[in-house]
């Protein structure tokens, strides 16, 4: 079984069973960023449903092999079920379950369904990240919001917005809306942070 | 004729550029095309570990190979993720 019959079986699965998903890992990583080869499908899966994890793995049961015990993360403390596909290559699939943290709750409820050809179905999809504002710059409250709430960008491209941080004319009002961090880049090493910062200088990266 | 690898800074230079490439390749391309990327690189992937296995073990019998590639990828799935999950959730949780 090749990597996107795998996917494919993984997807339908997860929409047999009824259960909001998205896939994330290297196939969303693939959608919005440089592809890369990988060994496992990872699909995050809402808990609020009846079942859940548990109603994707007995649908996979005939081509995938789930362990027993079900893990957690340990920074997160998600909870995980992994599995390998009965024939060869032997391809991981990887369960997630959404857990309570407000930005991946909010990433996942950001989530829309993409076509694609290659697995000629359907499939949930991490959105681009949005950028976030603060409601006061510079006042006592400092809680953020999306543009589309925010009354200095009405929703407004961040480009365009007069409070953004980029393409700002007044500098002094630019640090109003600022992009909030990424999650893949929640842990990353202040080297490493600073390596992307001067690679996205020198070559004109947004 | 000075080899590469001996030169630090012109090492780094190329690594940068195939880097670029590969940015300004995946930036040219749309989604569909970006995801066929990664099944197709993905099935390589394991075809060229079927053949390292099926090398080392001088065996052309696929079903053996598959099996070296199975017993490699639980190893390395095995140091990859000590220490990263456990099996029991705090209970102050």
């Amino acid at each position: 079984m090749t990597l996107e019959q795998l996917a494919t079986k993984v997807v339908q699965a997860a929409d047999a069973s009824g259960v909001p998903f998205m896939v994330v890992g290297a196939l969303a990583a693939g959608a919005y960023g440089v592809p890369r080869s990988t060994r496992d499908v990872d699909l995050l899966v809402a808990v609020n449903v009846g079942g859940g994890l548990d109603a994707v793995v007995k649908e996979l049961e005939p081509w995938v092999e789930f362990d027993a015990q079900v893990v957690f993360d340990t920074l997160t403390w998600g909870r995980r079920q992994v599995g390998r596909s009965r024939s060869a290559p032997p391809y991981k699939v990887e369960l997630f379950e959404v857990f309570d943290d407000p930005f991946v709750q909010a990433e996942f409820s950001r989530r829309r369904q993409v076509y694609v050809p290659m697995l000629k179905c359907q499939t949930g999809c991490p959105r681009r990240k949005t950028w976030w504002c603060k409601s006061s710059a510079g006042g006592a409250t400092k809680t953020w919001m999306t543009p589309a709430t925010c009354w200095r960008c009405k929703g407004r491209r961040r480009s365009t917005c007069p409070t953004s941080s980029s393409g700002a004319p007044n500098t002094a009002r630019a640090s109003a809306c600022v992009p909030r961090w990424q999650p893949s880049r929640r842990f990353e090493p202040p080297e490493a942070t600073e390596k992307r910062t001067r690679r996205a200088a020198e070559w004109g990266y947004p | 004729m000075p080899k590469l690898h001996d030169d630090p800074a012109a090492l780094k230079a190329l690594q940068d550029a195939i880097y670029r490439d590969k940015v300004l390749r995946a930036r040219g391309m749309t989604v569909a095309e970006r995801l066929e990327e990664v099944f197709t690189q993905s099935n390589t992937q394991f075809g060229m570990m079927l053949a390292g296995a099926l090398d080392r073990l001088g065996s052309q019998d696929e079903a053996l190979g598959w099996q070296e590639v199975r017993r490699w990828m639980t190893r390395l799935d095995s140091v990859h993720d000590h220490g990263r999950y456990t099996t029991t959730r705090p209970a102050a949780l």
